[in-house]
C-alpha cells in the first residue's frame, strides 16, 4: 500500500476534502503525508480562489508575503489535524510552476501517490499524464 | 494577533545552546520558560512537544527548526529562541542541521493564534536577511530587535 503520499494543498474547498481523505488514508496505511503548497513565481490578486469553509469570513490573503503566510496557515492547520490523528506529516512550501514542483517533490522524496482536491479534471491533465505515481482526485 | 517580538521571552533567548541533540535543545529552551512559570506542567509539555517531534520534523529547512506544542500545560503563547553554533539534527527534509531554533509554547485554547504564529514565523524565517541577522546577533535584546524590525 501507500507509504508516502503527496497532498497538494491550495485554497479551494475541494482541497480541504482532499486533506481529510489523505489523513484517513494515512491512518489506514500508516503512511506519511507530504502536504505541499506551491506558490506562483508572480503572485496576482487572483492567486487565491474561493476560501475554504474553514477560512470563510476571514480576511482574504493578499499578493506576496500575505499569500505566503496564508499558505503556511493552511499547512499548519492540516498539520494540527494530523497531530490529533497521530499521522506523520511534513510540510513543504514551494515556489514555481505547480506541475513541475509537484513532480520534483515526488521525485525528491520518492513518494508513491499524489492526492489533490478538484471538482473537475480540467487543468490537471498534463500533471496526470506526467506523474510517475498514482494520482487520486478528490471532489 | 500579538506581534512575534511581543511573544518572545528575553530570558528564554540563548545565543549558544549547550545541548547537541534536538531533545536536549527542546529541554534547554523549555526549562527557561518553566523557570519563568510560563509552563505549569513540565511533564505534560515535554510529552506534547516530543510526541510531535516523533511524528514529524519541525525542521523547515535553511537551518531553521520550530518545535511547537499546544497544551493545557502552557499559560500564555510564548516564544523561546536558541542558537546552536555547531548545528543540531532536527531531521529536516533538506537533511541539514539547524542553527536557529524557535520554540513555540501555546495554551490549548489558543488554536487560531497558535496556527497564525507558526505561519508568521515560518514566513519570517524564510527570509535570508533575517537568518543572517540572527546569526550576527550578540545579545538577547538584539535578537528581539531583529524580530521586531522584520515582522
Amino acid at each position: 500500500m501507500y507509504q508516502k503520499v503527496l497532498l497538494y494543498v491550495d485554497d479551494r474547498p475541494e482541497s480541504e476534502k482532499a486533506a481529510s481523505e489523505a489523513l484517513r488514508l494515512a491512518r489506514v496505511c500508516d503512511a506519511r503525508i507530504f502536504a505541499t503548497w506551491v506558490m506562483p513565481e508572480t503572485v496576482t490578486p487572483t492567486a487565491l480562489a474561493q476560501p475554504t469553509k474553514r477560512r470563510a469570513g476571514k480576511r482574504k490573503a493578499q499578493p506576496g508575503s500575505e499569500l505566503e503566510e496564508h499558505a503556511w496557515s493552511r499547512l499548519y492547520e492540516i498539520e494540527d489535524d494530523a497531530f490529533e490523528q497521530n499521522v506523520r506529516i511534513s510540510l513543504l512550501l514551494e515556489t514555481g510552476n505547480r506541475d513541475d514542483k509537484l513532480l520534483a517533490v515526488i521525485d525528491s522524496y520518492q513518494l508513491d501517490a499524489l492526492m489533490l482536491g478538484t471538482r473537475s479534471i480540467a487543468g490537471w491533465e498534463a500533471l496526470i499524464e506526467r506523474s510517475p505515481v498514482a494520482v487520486m482526485l478528490i471532489r | 494577533m500579538e506581534k512575534l517580538s511581543a511573544m518572545m521571552v528575553q530570558e528564554a533567548v540563548v545565543l549558544d545552546l549547550k545541548a547537541q541533540d534536538k531533545v536536549g535543545v527542546i529541554k534547554e529552551l523549555a526549562q527557561l520558560l518553566i523557570a519563568r512559570d510560563l509552563i505549569t506542567d513540565p511533564d505534560e509539555f515535554y510529552a506534547a512537544i516530543l510526541r510531535r517531534e516523533n511524528l514529524e520534523s519541525t525542521g523547515i529547512g535553511s537551518g531553521i527548526a520550530i518545535p511547537h506544542a499546544r497544551t493545557k500545560a502552557v499559560k500564555q503563547l510564548v516564544l523561546a529562541f536558541g542558537r546552536s553554533v555547531a548545528g543540531v539534527d532536527f531531521n529536516s527534509l533538506d537533511n541539514k542541521p539547524c542553527y536557529d531554533i524557535f520554540l513555540i509554547a501555546a495554551p490549548e485554547e489558543k488554536k487560531s493564534e497558535y496556527i497564525a504564529t507558526l505561519a508568521r514565523l515560518s514566513k519570517f524565517l524564510r527570509r535570508e536577511e533575517v537568518r543572517n541577522d540572527l546569526t550576527q546577533a550578540k545579545t538577547a535584546e538584539e535578537v528581539i530587535e531583529i524580530v521586531r524590525r522584520y515582522e
